[in-house]
């Protein structure tokens, strides 16, 4: 019985945590984390699958990632697991001053340039606009879900701050860091810095599209409808950390958003939220590493840093991030033979 | 001021009137009817932009109506009023299960946003099928499109009386211009016998995360997931004739629901809220002409609106447009005939 220790339960910890339990066999795994649930930065999101630009990762890596999530999402919504696992298929709208860049176009269902009468039937004309059709992941049920899952399978929990790895030195066999933010604090990344979100969700059940548009800067007009309400954005405040409704955030992502969407006069406001994406310098920290320690030392796969490409990258960095550890591990027993 | 009434109350009885009241500043409309929403044929449908059970009707009218009813709608969408008329745009797909490899594009296609054809792409995620199309659509949700209606009716100054209508003679000598929209009343009240009634089961059920519709056609079935602007999705399909009972048949929603989540599994979760039969105003064509009666009080001058099929929704507005022309025919004649 290898004993393995996933530190995180956001969208990446759950996602690592669940796939190591369906490949590799004879674990016990244990999630801990401070922040669970509601508490996580995945949580605030609403959660849609969009192409992305990723420049720190090579554009294979990112596509296997992709490609691996949406295949994962997919067979999902395709079942009766849907409604609980919180997803569920939309299409939708890209507005702009410049094509949109970003990678995963021909992964999602659908994606291609609106014509000029689609156009018409918005308020604002942008220069570019493309339709397309995706995915949604509401962590505020997917997380739920997949700890459901986890804890069925024989997974521990164990709710906490971790200040070091190194207590897990002789007690674990591997240390999957996910630890998003945290990472920061945790093994001394200081090429983590915040990029921070905020959001409105309303009701607005008559809004079935995404619109994500740019008017000054990359996204900072976007609907999206969910499941039971509709999320509002949005902003990308790089380096600032405070996690406080923003009022000035508030009217202009409000303003934003109604000049693309009028009806949304009728919308109710249910909620404000604001989130800290875990930026990183370089993209995706997805590696094993060996940290040494005082009293020893132990291996570690990093799986940390999707800014805001938590549900676009989470089953696909579980998968190899599983597969590292299980290469790990292999090695492990074969130094003990 | 010249007195118009219209008998019906449905989606084109009030998009007659109201059509009426903003073409002819010297009009006073009344509306007649003996039935209400949410108690008619239009509450029942799903209140979806798709050219649908015209039979014959001329495909250039049926392209001229179904146009400009979308533009209509379209319109709507982009104000801040499209939620209180519960105007929406839907994507989705219709799929043919049917062993037919190419169906024909329809006329439709190019009105529709994003129109394309199913690819083997779809296939991987798509419920079983030989052929289909994906494309965007609108839709005006009854529960809100018909009282928003009324209300502008109302707000322009329109009168509402209920009251059933035996015979169009009974107006005689009351109003300059008699509208007849009485759907499957025509039967009765102009004894015509080319309506056919063709009945539709549906169920309404609590489905949020639908966003998309899927219409399939099998070959003997048509199963269709339509979302609402509201949390409700309307699931069918049934196509029953000579039968006039407007109670729900158990055995049809077990079968409606079933196909639906064997289309859409995540269906399984939805809560049921409601059951209901409609009877579409089936035609051989739409009816949309002049008549003039004789009575013994003179002449009625009389524009029939009637026989919409299951396409009730997407032409309402062209041919409100169309019956209101013929009002406005009807009143010249009038008029010249008054100055002779």
């Amino acid at each position: 019985m290898r004993n393995i220790v996933v530190i995180g339960g956001g969208v990446i910890g759950l996602s690592t945590a669940v796939n190591i339990q369906e490949t590799i066999p004879n674990v016990q795994v244990t999630v801990i984390a401070e922040h669970f649930e509601e508490e996580t930065t995945s949580h605030v999101a609403a959660g849609i699958f969009c192409p992305y630009s990723h420049p720190g990762v090579s554009q294979e890596r990112i596509r296997t990632w992709i490609g691996d999530s949406f295949a994962h999402y997919s067979k999902i919504i395709n079942s009766a697991e849907a409604v609980e696992a919180g997803m569920l298929r939309l299409s939708g709208y890209f507005f702009g001053r410049q094509p949109y860049v970003g990678e995963g176009k021909d992964i999602i269902y659908d994606f291609r340039v609106a014509t000029a009468i689609e156009k018409s039937s918005f308020p604002i004309r942008f220069p570019y606009a493309d339709f397309f059709t995706s995915v949604l992941v509401e962590c505020r049920f997917y997380l739920p879900f997949l700890l459901k899952k986890f804890k069925k399978a024989g997974g521990l929990i164990e709710r906490r701050r971790v200040e070091s790895l190194e207590e897990f030195v002789g007690k674990y066999h591997m240390v999957m860091n996910c630890s998003g933010s945290g990472a920061c604090k945790l093994v001394g990344d200081q090429t983590m810095y915040p990029v921070r979100g905020q959001i409105y969700r309303v009701k607005a059940p008559w809004l079935k599209h995404a619109v994500l548009a740019t008017f000054d800067n990359p996204v900072d007009a976007y609907i999206i409808p969910c499941k039971d309400d509709v999320v509002l954005g949005g902003c990308r405040q790089q380096n600032r950390a405070d996690l406080t409704v923003d009022k000035f955030d508030s009217k202009s992502i409000w303003d934003r958003c109604i000049a693309m969407e009028p009806s949304l006069k009728y919308a109710e406001i249910i909620s404000e939220n604001d989130g800290l994406r875990p930026g990183r310098k370089n993209g995706v920290r997805l590696e094993t590493e060996v940290m040494t320690f005082p009293i020893g030392s132990i291996k570690v796969v990093h799986n940390y840093g999707h800014e805001g490409s938590g549900v676009l990258l989470s089953w696909g960095c579980a998968k190899e991030a599983t597969q590292l550890a299980a290469t790990e591990l292999v090695t492990v027993m074969q130094a003990k033979l | 001021m010249a007195k118009v009434c219209v008998i019906g109350a449905g989606i084109v009885g009030l998009s007659t009137a109201v059509n009426i009241q903003e073409t002819v500043p010297s009009a006073n409309v009344t509306i007649i009817a003996e039935s209400f929403s949410p108690n008619l044929t239009s509450d029942v449908a799903a209140g979806f932009w798709e050219p649908h059970l015209l039979s014959d009707t001329d495909v250039d009218l049926q392209r001229k109506w179904s146009n400009e009813t979308f533009e209509h709608l379209k319109r709507l969408l982009t104000t801040s009023e499209a939620a209180e008329c519960g105007v929406t745009m839907v994507s989705g797909y219709q799929l043919f299960a049917d062993g037919d490899l190419k169906h024909e594009t329809p006329f439709w296609a190019e009105t529709v946003f994003n129109f394309r054809r199913v690819t083997p792409l779809d296939k991987a995620y798509l419920p079983p099928h030989n052929d289909g199309y994906f494309f965007t659509t609108l839709l005006a949700h009854p529960a809100l499109y018909l009282p928003w209606l009324i209300k502008r009716f109302v707000g322009n100054g329109g009168v509402v009386v209920q009251r059933r209508i035996q015979s169009l003679l009974d107006l005689s000598g009351k109003y300059d211009v008699v509208v007849n929209c009485t759907g499957l009343g025509a039967a009765a009240i102009v004894n015509d016998n080319t309506l056919q009634p063709v009945s539709g089961q549906v169920l309404k059920v609590v489905a949020p995360w639908i966003k998309h519709f899927i219409l399939i056609n099998t070959e003997s079935e048509l199963v269709y997931i339509i979302p609402s602007s509201a949390d409700t999705v309307t699931l069918g399909g049934t196509y029953g004739t000579g039968n006039w009972d407007k109670t729900p048949s158990k055995d049809i929603s077990k079968r409606i629901l079933e196909n639906c989540c064997k289309g859409v599994p995540s269906l399984k979760h939805a809560k049921v809220v409601g059951e209901f039969v409609g009877f579409r105003p089936v035609r051989p064509t739409v009816r949309l002409e002049r008549e003039v009666l004789t009575t013994p009080k003179g002449h009625l001058q009389v524009v029939h609106n009637y026989g919409h099929g299951g396409s009730g929704y997407t032409i309402h507005w062209g041919s409100a447009r169309d019956a209101t022309s013929l009002v406005q025919q009807a009143l010249r004649e009038l008029r010249v005939k008054a100055q002779l």
